[in-house]
């Protein structure tokens, strides 16, 4: 599956877009706890009690669908990782 | 100068008098446009003694250079005034279509003064401006109105106008454009500004080309910008502004029942949050002139309780203020009361600020079924949140009190009603709660019109944005303390020029940059400027604003937050307990600003910026 980071998390990646190959559907929460390990700047956007993912701060989409802690990601998925804006 | 028309319409409506001036390019340069500019007329031309609702003050309308050229985001246009709300300084800000038309119509601004002795409109076309009796016009919703008044004119007209609320002097009142799309110049009643003086509405209309220095460089320089902008605000566009809603409140940054809430909304969040908007009650996306983000929304409603609704849907500000404020997580409720608020011409932030105060106070036995119209005034009851709404348009029973905003309704009420009366400076808060940004309280408490998100935009600094031109090259961790006080200042001296040059603030979310923006300035106008120089000028813009202030008698005194913002702890899994410690970043705040420590600016920095 891929992930592409939409700014700013582009630039606190280090890169647009990563690749990782899944043998099996993982949850949300595993595919975020697996980003924040891998990516140190994007720990402050994932809150985990020991290691366990509890909530995060950045909007995950997929096609048409806002991803939620407990939803199946799977190979063949392109996850786009959007920061979570509100204002006006 | 180019990129400007070079013309400002005045309009005295106590001597019917319409007269063009040519726009002051010395002036331009110092303070670009928008509200820069305007901050400079309102300051010589009103003061402490200006009674806000009387003849003597202004009503300014003011595009930037950018205003019908094709710069992205460029259809914005600012409204300065002394504001009834809180007897200082007030600009509001409003997308669409009006502030460009108004440029081709051949001005760059409309200075108002006087008072007409019956209701009147003014129609702006190709040069020329005419004032029109508006008597049958009177105590017409805004989107009816623009229907009639474009019917009267011509149908390609944008028209800019206030509703009831605008009449009847709400203090909130809004200015309305851009008709059922539901654009507000909405904080700081500018819309009872404009009822005070008799005007229902502008009228704007024209096909005059704005010219510019370098139109070659600036198509070559949007190619390649427009399309990163575009697609960095995938989420804006799909969701709207209401879009990280969730995320907000598992942040702790979404306002809760008064601002008092302990506890998680997580479910209720989830029902009104852009999502469910967008799978619910969406029909199209809206875009202002010249946008490429997107985040515009119109939505329908056609049965239910709250049916007919039809034309623009609530922002993220309205969902925080109008909903999860008084805890109504029912997005029917909230997306029919954004619309009456439109309609009538009410700012959405102060309006749900205001029904928020009365649940408590009648949570409290301060205020009476007897005077809220045997309505149960609680927590949670969207029918109630949207009668009270009608009831505040129309200045009946208590929405006649509510109409004076928290600060004023609270002093009224007394006893301890003035605990829960959540404002700064006398403006009602927005929606992103300073307990969980150190710098976003900074900015509340310091920002000119009085608590507002948009004039330091800081909390997002907080977060997700960097911008190395200033020298934040990674978003600063939001509850630290030690350099908010600078950020704060550096983030309003930036927003300050996207106030004056009239951009939209997302912009930034695309990944725009300081330097870019200047580079456009430059093609646009022919006036060199560099990054520096730039914010130098924000600089000069953001202290213009706090010396109207000053002389309204605003000091250190004036910055700060109510009590519950600075001393009540938010509680619940997974969120901060953190309370600003306002008083440390005040105090670097202004030695970054050059004030004295009562917050007044020094004769030195005073020299520095030209002032």
């Amino acid at each position: 599956m891929k992930i592409r980071f939409f700014k700013p998390f582009d630039e606190l990646a280090g890169n647009k877009e990563v690749d990782l190959a899944l043998k099996k559907p993982m949850p949300v929460k595993e595919l975020l706890a697996i980003l924040a390990d891998r990516i140190p700047s994007f720990k402050s956007y994932v809150r985990k009690e020991g290691d366990e993912v509890q909530s995060f701060f950045v909007i995950l989409v997929r096609g048409d669908e806002v991803l939620k802690l407990e939803d199946l990601v799977q190979e063949g998925d392109v996850v786009k990782v959007l920061p979570p804006i509100s204002g006006g | 100068m180019k990129g400007y028309a070079g013309k400002i319409l005045r309009v005295d409506l106590s001597k019917g008098r319409v007269e063009t001036q040519a726009l002051d390019e010395n002036l331009a340069k110092k303070f670009i446009g928008g509200s820069g500019l305007a901050a400079k007329i309102l300051y010589d031309e009103t003061g402490p003694e200006t009674d806000p609702l009387g003849p003597g003050n202004r009503l300014i309308f003011m595009t930037g250079p950018f205003a019908a050229t094709p710069v992205i985001t460029s259809g914005r246009h600012a409204v300065v005034t002394k504001s009834p709300l809180t007897g200082v300084f007030a600009e509001s800000d409003s997308g669409g279509t009006w502030g460009p038309f108004l440029k081709r119509a051949g001005f760059d601004g409309v200075i108002i003064s006087g008072k007409s002795n019956k209701p009147v409109y003014i129609w702006v076309s190709d040069g020329k401006a005419e004032i029109r009796d508006a008597s049958r016009l009177w105590g017409k919703d805004t989107y009816e109105l623009d229907a009639l008044i474009r019917q009267e004119t011509r149908n390609e007209a944008v028209v800019a106008s206030i509703g009831p609320a605008g009449e009847k002097g709400v203090r909130y009142a809004s200015i309305m454009n851009d008709g059922t799309d539901g654009r507000a110049a909405g904080r700081g009643g500018t819309g009872a500004v404009m009822g005070s003086k008799n005007l229902k509405a502008i009228a704007v209309h024209g096909s005059q080309q704005v010219e510019m220095a370098n139109p070659e460089a600036l198509k070559a320089s949007l190619k390649e910008i427009s399309p990163m902008v575009a697609k960095n605000a995938e989420g804006m566009r799909k969701n709207g502004t209401a879009g990280g809603l969730a995320t907000f409140e598992a942040l702790g940054s979404l306002p809760l029942q008064n601002w008092k809430y302990q506890g998680r909304w997580e479910q209720s969040a989830l029902k009104i949050a852009g999502p469910a908007m967008t799978e619910k009650i969406l029909t199209g996306i809206y875009y202002c002139e010249k946008c490429v983000i997107g985040c515009g929304r119109r939505v329908k409603i056609d049965k239910g309780p709250y049916a007919p609704v039809e034309g623009g849907g609530p922002e993220y500000e309205t969902m925080a203020l109008i909903g999860s404020l008084c805890l109504v997580d029912d997005l029917e409720a909230i997306a029919k009361a954004n619309e009456l608020c439109n309609r009538y011409g009410m700012d959405t932030i102060s309006c749900g600020a205001s029904i928020a105060f009365a649940m408590e106070a009648y949570e409290k036995g301060l205020i009476s079924k007897k005077e809220t119209g045997e309505l149960e005034l609680l927590w949670g009851r969207g029918d109630v949140m949207v009668k009270m709404v009608e009831k505040i348009g129309k200045r009946e029973g208590l929405g006649q009190l509510l109409g004076e905003g928290v600060r004023a309704a609270a002093e009224k009420i007394g006893k301890n009603a003035v605990e829960f009366s959540l404002h700064v400076k006398g403006l009602e808060i927005p929606g992103h709660d300073p307990r969980c940004y150190n710098a976003g309280a900074v900015s509340y408490a310091t920002s000119n019109r009085g608590a507002c998100h948009l004039a330091g935009f800081s909390h997002v600094f907080e977060r997700i944005l960097s911008m190395p031109e200033i020298g934040v090259e990674k978003p600063l961790p939001r509850l630290e303390v030690k350099g908010k006080g600078e950020l704060t200042a550096k983030t309003q001296n930036v927003m300050g020029l996207f106030d004056a040059l009239k951009v939209c603030k997302f912009t930034l979310f695309g990944g725009l940059k300081l330097t870019s923006m200047a580079e456009w300035y430059t093609m646009v106008t022919g006036v060199p400027v560099d990054v520096t120089e730039f914010l130098k000028i924000g600089e000069r813009i953001f202290n213009q604003k706090r010396l109207y202030n000053v002389r309204c008698g605003i000091s250190r005194k004036d910055d700060t937050l109510p009590a519950r913002l600075l001393t009540l702890k938010r509680t619940g899994e997974g969120l901060t307990p953190n309370l600003p410690p306002l008083g440390e970043m005040l105090g670097d705040y202004y030695q970054v600003r050059g004030w004295s420590e009562e917050g007044i600016p020094l004769p030195e920095k005073l020299k520095e910026l030209g002032l």
